[in-house]
């Protein structure tokens, strides 16, 4: 069985564990009620997409480094798969402040920071989707990349930095969790953890032969043009 | 709305994001086996050639 598959196959059956864990063995928090469960997967979507920016920033500069189109390719997956990413910790937290501050969005620093993080990255795949020549349109894409990525430290330490309402779990002094409630969120980190690579194998496969296909589209078009005009 | 209203609001839209991604990927990976395959069928009279 492929890699991908194996860790999408494990990533559903501790999904499924993981449902147990939140839903049962992690207690119900007294001040919000039942929609603080909503954190057990905000929390690991938004961490990996911060994951994905950093390996999208990596890749970048492997791109810049050696010419080597997987890594380019990468990068893209990367990015991508960090957008679906960031637009879920989006909504599900847009979601969880409209039932606990009473209003969907507020320009709060760590709300800000991601949403300008989601733009910058926006702009990545439109970038990407221009017609340039592969190479030129790689080494642009490699920048923004590297340069997109500065604003993630930026997101995780705003609530830390400046005076914000969004809740900093890990920094709380003397631990923010229940035991059981760390279990669980650890639990479903890792859940969405193989989730993700699995998601990140099988794009970046598709981008590498996505981008064969094109080359040799391109190999054999002049060949074509030559038949057409004889 | 209740508290449980507003989890099952935010778990349909974690579901119904990551199902249009993989729906996304299902389509792309069709159509890619498509352009292999015809890529396979336009190699194929060169290969007699030869």
């Amino acid at each position: 069985m492929r890699a991908f598959a194996l860790l999408g196959l494990a990533g559903g059956l501790l999904m499924a564990f993981c449902q147990w864990l939140v839903y049962v063995y992690a207690p119900v928090e007294q001040s919000m009620g039942m929609v603080q469960k909503i954190f057990y997967f905000h929390l690991p979507v938004a961490w990996w997409c911060f994951v994905s920016f950093f390996l999208s920033c990596a890749a970048g500069v492997l791109w810049l480094k050696t010419r080597r189109p997987k890594w380019d390719a990468l990068s893209a997956t990367a990015v991508e798969v960090g957008m679906v990413c960031a637009t879920l910790a989006l909504i599900t937290g847009s979601i969880w402040a409209r039932h606990s501050w009473g209003a969907w969005w507020t320009w709060d620093p760590r709300l800000t920071t991601t949403l300008v993080l989601w733009f910058i990255y926006a702009g990545y795949l439109a970038l990407r989707s221009m017609p340039l020549p592969s190479g030129k349109r790689a080494s642009m894409c490699a920048v923004v990349a590297i340069v997109g990525f500065l604003d993630v430290p930026l997101v995780f330490l705003s609530a830390r930095l400046w005076r914000s309402i969004h809740p900093a779990v890990f920094a709380a002094k003397g631990g923010g969790l229940e035991p059981q409630m760390a279990v669980a969120v650890i639990a479903s980190v890792l859940c969405f953890g193989l989730i993700w690579a699995a998601l990140i194998i099988l794009r970046c496969r598709q981008t590498l032969l996505e981008a064969k296909l094109n080359e040799a589209a391109a190999e054999t078009a002049p060949d074509e043009s030559e038949a057409g005009e004889n | 709305m209740n508290a449980i209203h507003w989890l099952m609001a935010a778990n349909a839209a974690l579901w119904i994001g990551f199902g249009a991604y993989l729906s996304f990927l299902i389509g792309k990976q069709r159509a890619l086996e498509t352009r292999v395959a015809q890529h396979a069928t336009n190699a194929a009279p060169e290969d007699d050639d030869e």
